[in-house]
């Protein structure tokens, strides 16, 4: 089954064959999870969103597009499912623990940014700074960095011009770095 | 090279590598200019960082959520295919045609009438208990489903619906709990799944009310669809009401809009 494509499985799956989507599971769980675990910081939100995928896929088979490409139809469903679930909780903000920014213990406050190694401290404070970051520029980042995506895909799944991703992406990693040192109370330069 | 290209160029390193002469492009210009050298130095080391960030593994139990996720689409899917047939044409079918093998069959029921007559007096105790059982199997059942249906995790929810479709007849209380995931709980697909398990036992009047009801309260235009659909092919006159009050809902999806429309003009 290694050698079919996801195009040609999800066509099965929209002719009926069910079995196929077990073959795009075993194939897209991971990534998906760890899509939606950088997007809430949550691993039981994300394994319920992954499920959700996976059973809107079933769901909607007939959307699929016979010449589609499947994983940016398969990443614009998890995105609209993780927009369904944060209308739905909009009072709540899912972090990795309930702090805020004011109880961190600020660095030095004169230290310049040496940070060619981040200390263990520095990546529990750049976790909090990307899920302080906005949910598209949070998005995007997570698409580029972690789910091994050319510009074309990521393109494809934000609704942009590929051209526009690279600007896009600096964007995102910038405002992640005036989040990141504002809470580290560390400057930038 | 100038600032915004070189800017363009460090995200290629981040994200897809740059060839040999793109990087040492880069590095010249970035040892050139010292505000893109600061950002560069700044901007990869985050990068490198949300690298080190630690990911978890998905739990134990979600290829199996997964799987009783599908066989519980499957059973529900088959059990929607299947063209209704009525109770007389069902019992017509099985009468067979050859006068002779009609007069066999109607001297078997004979014997076999009384030999069960006899059982049934002699046995009527057993079958009180085989009643009680089969009673309580049913309770417990009831049990489970309402009790998954209150679950926290969506998976556990899932699965009490495909549990309370199993009940057959279905429970008025069961049916209830699932009217009430169909409006109240915060999962779309949980939903989906009680509307599927309720669209079932859509001939009572009772869940066709509350299929109707559920129309103006949904906002997910997935299962907005969905109703509108049963409304449709239910040829449910009364639910013109209902998807009116829908047509007037704030920002409403247009892809609802259209069907809604449809859905009017074949209900009037």
């Amino acid at each position: 089954m290694a050698a079919v494509h996801d195009d040609e499985l999800m066509n099965r799956v929209r002719e009926g064959d069910t079995d196929s989507l077990a073959h795009l599971f075993e194939r897209h769980h991971r990534p998906l999870f760890r899509f939606f675990f950088h997007l809430s910081g949550s691993a039981g939100l994300a394994e319920d969103l992954t499920q959700e995928v996976f059973f809107r896929m079933l769901k909607f088979r007939a959307t699929f597009q016979k010449d589609a490409r499947f994983t940016p139809w398969m990443y614009q469903i998890a995105r609209n499912v993780h927009v369904d679930h944060t209308r739905r909780k909009q009072n709540e903000m899912p972090l990795y623990d309930d702090r805020t920014d004011t109880e961190f213990e600020p660095h030095e406050p004169g230290m310049s940014a040496e940070l060619n190694l981040l200390r263990a401290s520095d990546l529990a404070i750049l976790r909090k700074a990307l899920q302080r970051l906005p949910a598209e520029r949070r998005e995007l980042l997570i698409l580029s960095r972690w789910q091994n995506l050319r510009y074309e895909e990521i393109a494809a799944i934000v609704q942009c011009e590929p051209g526009a991703v690279k600007t896009r992406v600096f964007r995102a990693m910038r405002q992640l770095s005036d989040i990141f040192f504002r809470m580290s109370g560390r400057k930038a330069s | 090279m100038n600032c915004d290209q070189a800017r363009e160029r460090m995200v290629d390193r981040w994200v897809t590598g740059v060839d040999e002469a793109q990087r040492i492009e880069l590095d010249s210009h970035i040892a050139a200019c010292p505000s893109c050298r600061e950002e560069s130095e700044s901007l990869q080391a985050l990068w490198n960082g949300l690298g080190d960030l630690p990911i978890e593994e998905p739990g134990r139990t979600m290829r199996a959520d997964f799987h009783r996720m599908l066989e519980a689409y499957r059973l529900g899917a088959s059990s929607a295919g299947k063209p209704r047939v009525s109770a007389w044409d069902w019992l017509k079918s099985l009468w067979p045609q050859q006068p002779l093998v009609q007069f066999a069959l109607a001297g078997a029921a004979l014997v076999f009438g009384l030999i069960a007559g006899h059982l049934y007096t002699a046995r009527g105790h057993d079958q009180e208990r085989i009643a009680g059982l089969t009673s309580e199997m049913q309770q417990m059942r009831q049990l489970v489903a309402l009790s998954l249906l209150q679950q926290q995790s969506a998976s556990d929810r899932l699965r009490g619906v495909s549990y309370s479709v199993r009940m057959e007849p279905a429970d008025e209380e069961v049916l209830s709990a699932l009217l009430s995931t169909l409006n109240h709980d915060p999962n779309v697909n949980v939903r989906l799944a009680a509307f599927d398990a309720l669209r079932q036992s859509a001939s009572r009047r009772n869940v066709r009310q509350g299929l109707r009801e559920a129309l103006s309260r949904q906002d997910s235009p997935l299962l907005q669809i969905a109703l509108i659909e049963w409304a449709v092919e239910a040829n449910d006159r009364a639910a013109a009401a209902a998807l009116r009050q829908l047509e007037h809902q704030p920002e409403l999806n247009p892809a609802v809009s259209v069907r809604l429309k449809s859905a009017l003009a074949r209900l009037q």
